[in-house]
C-alpha cells in the first residue's frame, strides 16, 4: 500500500519529467540529426535531463508530497503517515525506491524513443553499447537521487530541489576544480567517456556512484529516524 | 491505578528554549473516556505528538499499554494498537474516501468489516470524492472511521467533533461511550468542546503553561467544586479576602459569587456570619472549573 501512495505521489511528475526529456528529442528530430557529433550532442542533452529530474522524482523523503507543486512546511497528513504502524526506515525505503523506478523508466523509456527516433545512433553504435550508456547513466544519477532524498530529509520540499541542484553543480566544480582518476570521474563517464566511446562498462565509476548512493541514504535514514515531526 | 493505559511521568520538552510542557503527568486507566483540556498552546499536541512517538521528550518517560516508546520495533507494536485523529484532519490530498480506506486497512491486522461498514453507513461518506473536496466535518468522520474501524484499543482524538454539526456530534459522543462500554477501548479525548468533554469523560486533565492544573474522576470534581452566590445587605468598603478553598471570587456591588473547590460548607457558614447575607450553593459545571482554573494561572 505505501506503493500506492508513493505511486499516487509521483505519477504526475514523472509524466511531466518525461515530458521535460521528449520535448527536445522532438526537436532534435524535427531538425533532424546529420551527424555522429550531432547524436553525441543529443545525448548529453539526454543524459543531462536525466540527472536534474532524478531532484524532484526522489520525492518530499517521508513526509506528504503534493502531486506537481513543491509544498513549504510539513503537509497536515504527515502525521496520519507517521501514525502508521509501520518503522521510518520502510516509508523512507519505499519513496525513494518509487523514485528510483521511475527514473529507471523514464531512462528507458526516453532512450528508447532516442534509439528509434535517430538512425544515425544505430549505425554509429551497437545495441549493447547503447544499452552499457544507459545502465551507466541510471547508475550515477542514483547518486544524485540520493542527494535529493537526503536534502529531502532536512529540507522543505520548496528547498529541497534547490539545494540538491546547487550541491550537484558544486559536486561538478568540485571534480573540475580537483579532478579525481579518470576511471572515477562521474560526470566524465556519462559524456566524453562514455560506454558509446569506449565500448566497456566504466566499473570503477559505477561502484563510486552506487556506494555514494548507499551511503547518502544511509546518512538520510538515521536522520529520519531520530527526526521530530 | 489499575492498568494504566497511558503513564507518563515527569514530561518535560521544550522548543527553542521555550518550555511546552514541563513535569507533566498523565495517567488513563483502561476502558475509560479522559478528557484533556487546555488553552491553545497549554501544551495538548506536544503531549500528543510524544505520545504517538512523533517528538521525543526532553525528560520524563511514557509507557502505552505498559511499554515504553524507545525503540522503532515497539513504537510500531503500540501504533498498531492506537486509533488517531490529527488536530488538523489532513489526509492524503491525491486519494478518494475509498482508496484512504483502501490504503489504510492492510496495516492493521485487527480490522473489522463490521465497524467499517457500520460507520460508512452512519457517515454516509461519499466513496469516489477526493480528500480535498470534503468539508472538515467529513474529513473528522473519515478519520475517525479510519481510527475506530482497525479495533484500536486506545483510542487518541485530537479536537475529533471539528467541524461537525449538533447532530453528527452527538451520534459521534454516543459511539465513543459505547466504544468505551461495549468494546472496552480507552479513549484519550483532547478538545476544547468543555460541554462535549463533561457529557462523556470519567477523568479529566486540565493543563495549563504544560503543567496539570486540576486533574481527577469528572464526578468528583464536580462533587468538589462549588459556587457560592452570595448576596449581600450592603456593599463591602473592601474587597473579599482570599478565602481557603476559594479558586475564583467575583465582587460585584452587593453580589459576591466564589467557587470553591473545598471547604465550600466552612465558606458558607463564614458567609453566613455577615449580618443580613443570603447564600445559595449551586452545582458547577466543567467550563466553569476550567475558566477559574485558567483564568487565576
Amino acid at each position: 500500500m505505501l506503493w500506492m501512495k508513493a505511486w499516487f505521489e509521483i505519477r504526475w511528475r514523472l509524466l511531466f519529467s518525461l515530458a521535460l526529456v521528449l520535448s527536445p528529442l522532438a526537436g532534435f528530430y524535427l531538425k533532424g540529426v546529420p551527424s555522429p557529433e550531432a547524436a553525441a550532442k543529443v545525448l548529453a542533452v539526454v543524459a543531462l535531463l536525466w540527472v536534474f529530474t532524478a531532484v524532484p522524482l526522489a520525492g518530499a523523503g517521508i513526509r506528504t508530497q503534493s502531486p506537481l507543486q513543491g509544498t513549504k512546511g510539513l503537509h497536515g497528513s504527515t502525521q496520519f503517515t507517521l501514525s502508521l504502524p509501520v518503522s521510518r526506515f520502510r516509508l523512507l525505503s519505499v519513496r525513494a525506491g518509487m523514485g528510483l523506478v521511475a527514473m529507471f523508466a523514464l531512462i528507458l523509456f526516453s532512450a528508447a524513443a532516442a534509439w528509434l527516433c535517430f538512425p544515425i545512433l544505430r549505425a554509429n553504435s551497437t545495441l549493447s553499447g547503447f544499452a552499457a550508456w544507459i545502465l551507466t547513466v541510471a547508475c550515477c544519477a542514483a547518486a544524485f537521487h540520493a542527494i535529493s532524498i537526503l536534502a529531502s530529509t532536512v529540507l522543505d520540499e520548496y528547498w529541497h530541489v534547490w539545494a540538491s541542484m546547487l550541491s550537484i553543480g558544486l559536486l561538478k566544480w568540485l571534480t573540475v576544480r580537483f579532478p579525481p582518476p579518470p576511471s572515477l570521474d562521474v560526470f566524465r563517464v556519462m559524456a566524453e567517456a562514455s560506454p558509446l566511446r569506449t565500448h566497456s562498462l566504466p566499473w570503477p565509476a559505477i561502484l563510486v556512484s552506487l556506494s555514494f548512493a548507499a551511503l547518502v541514504f544511509a546518512m538520510a535514514a538515521k536522520l529520519v529516524e531520530t527526526r521530530e515531526y | 491505578m489499575a492498568n494504566p493505559v497511558i503513564e507518563a511521568l515527569g514530561l518535560r520538552k521544550s522548543f527553542h528554549g521555550r518550555p511546552a510542557l514541563d513535569g507533566l503527568d498523565l495517567h488513563v486507566s483502561a476502558g475509560s473516556i479522559f478528557g484533556f483540556l487546555g488553552r491553545n498552546g497549554a501544551g495538548k499536541t506536544t503531549t500528543i505528538k510524544l505520545l504517538m512517538g512523533l517528538l521525543k521528550s526532553d525528560s520524563g518517560s511514557v509507557r502505552i499499554f505498559g511499554q515504553p516508546i524507545d525503540t522503532s520495533r515497539k513504537a510500531i507494536e503500540i501504533r498498531r494498537r492506537i486509533g488517531f485523529v490529527t488536530e488538523d484532519k489532513e489526509l492524503y490530498p491525491y486519494m478518494t474516501v475509498e482508496q484512504l480506506v483502501r490504503f489504510t486497512r492492510p496495516f492493521f491486522p485487527t480490522w473489522r468489516d463490521d465497524l467499517e461498514r457500520r460507520y460508512r453507513q452512519m457517515f454516509d461518506l461519499p466513496p469516489h470524492r477526493k480528500i480535498p473536496d470534503l468539508s472538515k466535518g467529513m474529513r473528522s468522520k473519515l478519520m475517525l472511521l479510519l481510527a475506530i474501524s482497525h479495533g484500536a484499543e486506545l483510542l487518541i482524538l485530537d479536537e475529533p467533533t471539528d467541524g461537525l454539526d449538533p447532530v453528527a456530534i452527538e451520534e459521534i459522543l454516543r459511539e465513543l461511550v459505547a466504544l468505551a462500554a461495549q468494546e472496552g477501548a480507552t479513549i484519550f479525548f483532547s478538545s476544547h468542546q468543555l460541554a462535549e468533554v463533561e457529557q462523556i469523560a470519567d477523568r479529566v486533565t486540565i493543563i495549563d503553561r504544560g503543567r496539570p492544573i486540576v486533574d481527577g474522576l469528572l464526578d468528583d470534581l464536580k462533587a468538589r467544586y462549588q459556587r457560592l452566590h452570595i448576596v449581600l445587605q450592603e456593599e463591602l468598603r473592601d474587597p473579599v479576602q482570599w478565602l481557603d478553598g476559594a479558586v475564583h471570587i467575583r465582587q460585584e456591588g452587593r453580589t459576591v459569587s466564589i467557587l470553591a473547590s473545598r471547604n465550600a460548607t466552612a465558606l458558607m457558614e463564614q458567609a453566613l456570619s455577615l449580618p443580613g447575607s443570603r447564600v445559595e450553593l449551586c452545582p458547577v459545571t466543567l467550563k466553569e472549573i476550567f475558566l477559574a482554573h485558567v483564568r487565576g494561572n
